[in-house]
């Protein structure tokens, strides 16, 4: 009862301001736009905010990058169904019956049915994370900095197996996270560290920097070298083809979007799984059940609403363990997260108890987001198709006017902008290598929080390491990381034996 | 059994895929900035505020050691694929093979990527020479031209031009007199 009672009050308060109503408006309106551009997915859309968000307050910039995140996730739909290239690796399984679908003239309708799942998937996913995040911070405020270091590990490990393609690569990519976190000055002695005499680093790498430049002007760098940077053939929406499903349409998809509802939360909540991750699990699981299997891949509507509505509601699970334990859940839930501390705002267990105003403004701006998404998507789908047609050539320099802009906003210093055009090419470099660019945001995000426990922890138990890593809960939470880094050797071996029996069965 | 490429008129080459190569230039960095890492956090005192042995060290250490392990270990199994995955393939089969990824055989000054960068940072110098407005409209033109190509064609330049300094006013509008964002000024003083 006292959560509906903080829900409707946080409620009233964004729907009663019409500046936050704006924000949200805005957010999500280049949200869906950056959103659908292919290559650029929600965390360069939050990452190219930043000049704007510093100019107005913590509560207002906040519901825009919120929205603005939503809007990324319902975007990407969008390329995915009328370029058959998804703008982001969340609307991948969208391109399978969504891109058909426009082929055979249905693009309106393919589009306004995916509106509407990713609606319901970002309301089970919010609806979710109202009652869940209070009850699992809850919980977190008996942890101890042991189990909390124990956690952060296991996260890490969690990761790095589920995000990177190569397990050793995700965590050689954390660590370096880690390592970024820990350049500056020490927390507790405040002595330099790791500045090599360069007054300029005594306050550490702003994350803000990295993530323009990894997910900013890295994205931008990749797609200019890739064939991604030729322009595409934007299909016209035709008015002779119904663009709007009927009502009945989609009741009989409700079970499909339910159960890719529930599916996508669960899985968002997982550290580093992710809304990628969710789509193709709801793909698989409607193939599975569904009666023709064979129609799959030619525009079955079950194939386009199922993955949708998961990857939305993934995208709001991810926000749980930001929330709820400081520990993002996400690359884009890292990114939000560096916005709230960039605010003074520290997200975690005793978030709900020392902002509870805020903790509710933000989840109720989430369904805002949610509704303003939905009437902003189905008539302005022509609109977003023509935005779909400007070319390459002059959007990527516009993205990197405005990360430089971003990287001179951080502290109105050109050192910062100079920084984000070196993580721009270490964010290029490191997907040209295969490293998730993901990971060491990730990593650095978690790195103050990490130092600061395992400190806490060794002089608790009067600084013995081992006594300090050991503990009740810290069995668990290393326990669950070892058998998830076994399990993912035990399958990659799987795998590689599978492949080379594939190859010599072909020599023979 | 002849080794790919050869059979084929075109003289073959020792050819690591660029995948491998990125992975070898990226082991390399990796080993070289966490032998940095930990050598720095060694030099760190050990003493913390309370307790001895609770220093700044303690948690670089912690995690300065396993990257330098896990990174030697990443060293050595790209090391070794690359001694043991390499193939001799025909030029044009290497030419084929990277241009469906990266484009690694046009020279450097035809990768737009690697352009766009160096008129990245020569905007940033240009901001804090003369300003937001001048670097900003010089770089979108060049950089446009880059993306597109043929940057002498005329009929390619003037909207070039005419995209650059309609973009540039647009930012300055909308940044810098609609939300009061700061853009640089320069330090000829030339305006924003």
């Amino acid at each position: 009862m006292e959560t509906l009672n903080q829900l409707a009050s946080g409620l009233m308060q964004v729907i009663s301001d019409p500046l936050v109503l704006l924000a949200i408006l805005i957010g999500c309106f280049l949200g869906t736009i950056v959103g659908m551009l292919p290559g650029l997915g929600p965390s360069t859309a939050i990452a190219l905010l930043i000049p704007i968000a510093f100019a107005f307050p913590a509560e207002i910039t906040l519901v825009m990058v919120i929205a603005m995140y939503l809007g990324a996730e319902f975007g990407g739909r969008i390329s995915a169904i009328l370029l058959n290239i998804p703008g982001d690796i969340s609307a991948m399984m969208t391109t399978l019956e969504g891109h058909p679908m426009a082929r055979a003239g249905k693009a309106g309708l393919a589009l306004s049915m995916s509106a509407i799942a990713s609606f319901v998937g970002t309301i089970v996913g919010v609806v979710g994370l109202t009652f869940f995040a209070p009850w699992i911070a809850q919980i977190a405020l008996s942890l101890g900095p042991s189990e909390y270091f124990a956690m952060v590990v296991m996260a890490i490990v969690v990761s790095s197996v589920v995000v990177s393609q190569s397990t050793i690569k995700g965590i050689i990519t954390m660590l370096l996270g880690l390592a970024l976190a820990t350049i500056g000055t020490d927390p507790q002695l405040g002595m330099p560290r790791f500045t090599f005499g360069q007054t300029s680093m005594i306050s550490g790498l702003p994350e803000l920097a990295v993530i323009i430049g990894v997910f900013g002007v890295g994205e931008v760098l990749w797609v200019l070298a890739s064939a991604a940077r030729q322009n595409y053939v934007v299909p016209r929406i035709s008015g002779a083809n119904r663009s709007y499903p009927r009502f009945l349409e989609m009741w009989r998809l409700k079970w499909t979007m339910a159960r890719g509802s529930a599916l996508g939360f669960v899985v968002g909540v997982l550290p580093g799984t992710g809304s990628g991750i969710a789509s193709v699990l709801s793909y698989s699981v409607e193939k599975r059940i569904s009666g023709q299997p064979s129609n799959f891949g030619t525009g079955v509507p079950e194939g386009l609403t199922g993955p949708e509505s998961s990857n939305n509601s993934a995208a709001v699970g991810s926000m749980v363990p930001m929330l709820a334990l400081g520990i993002p859940g996400s690359g884009t839930a890292a990114v939000l997260m560096a916005y709230l501390i960039a605010y003074g705002v520290q997200p975690g267990p005793g978030f709900f108890r020392s902002q509870p105003d805020l903790a509710w403004i933000i989840i109720a701006s989430l369904y805002v987001s949610a509704v303003m998404l939905l009437v902003l998507n189905i008539p302005l789908v022509p609109v977003f198709a023509r935005i779909l047609r400007v070319p390459v050539h002059y959007l990527m320099p516009i993205i990197l006017v405005l990360a430089v802009i971003g990287g001179f906003s951080i502290s109105n210093s050109l050192f910062h902008a100079y920084l984000v055009v070196i993580f721009g090419l270490v964010g290029y470099g490191m997907r040209l290598a295969g490293f998730s660019p993901v990971l060491l945001v990730i990593g650095m995000i978690l790195g103050g929080l990490s130092e600061s426990r395992l400190r806490q922890a060794v002089v608790l138990n009067h600084g013995s390491m081992l006594d300090a890593l050991l503990s009740p809960w810290g069995y668990v939470f290393y326990g669950v990381a070892a058998v998830v880094l076994v399990g993912d050797v035990v399958r990659r071996r799987r795998m590689t034996e599978k492949e080379k029996g594939i190859v010599l069965s072909t020599k023979d | 059994m002849s080794e790919p490429g050869r059979g084929t008129d075109a003289k073959p080459k020792f050819f690591i895929d660029t995948d491998l190569r990125a992975n070898l230039v990226a082991a390399a960095l990796l080993i070289g900035v966490s032998i940095v890492y930990v050598a720095e956090s060694i030099r760190l005192p050990s003493t913390g505020v309370s307790t001895s042995d609770t220093g700044p060290r303690l948690y670089t250490l912690t995690i300065g050691v396993p990257l330098l392990l896990l990174c030697l270990i990443y060293g050595g199994l790209v090391l070794h694929q690359a001694l043991t995955q390499r193939t001799f393939i025909t030029a044009i089969e290497r030419n084929t093979k990277d241009a469906a990824s990266h484009e690694a055989n046009l020279p450097f000054w035809k990768r737009p990527h690697l352009l766009a960068v160096l008129a990245t940072l020569a905007l940033i110098a240009g901001m804090q020479v003369v300003g937001f407005a001048i670097a900003t409209t010089v770089f979108l033109f060049v950089v446009t031209s880059i993306v597109r190509g043929a940057p002498m064609q005329w009929n390619k330049a003037v909207p070039a031009c005419l995209f650059a300094v309609a973009s540039t006013l647009i930012i300055i509008a909308g940044l810098e007199y609609g939300l009061g964002v700061r853009l640089p000024d320069g330090d000829l003083g030339m305006g924003w």
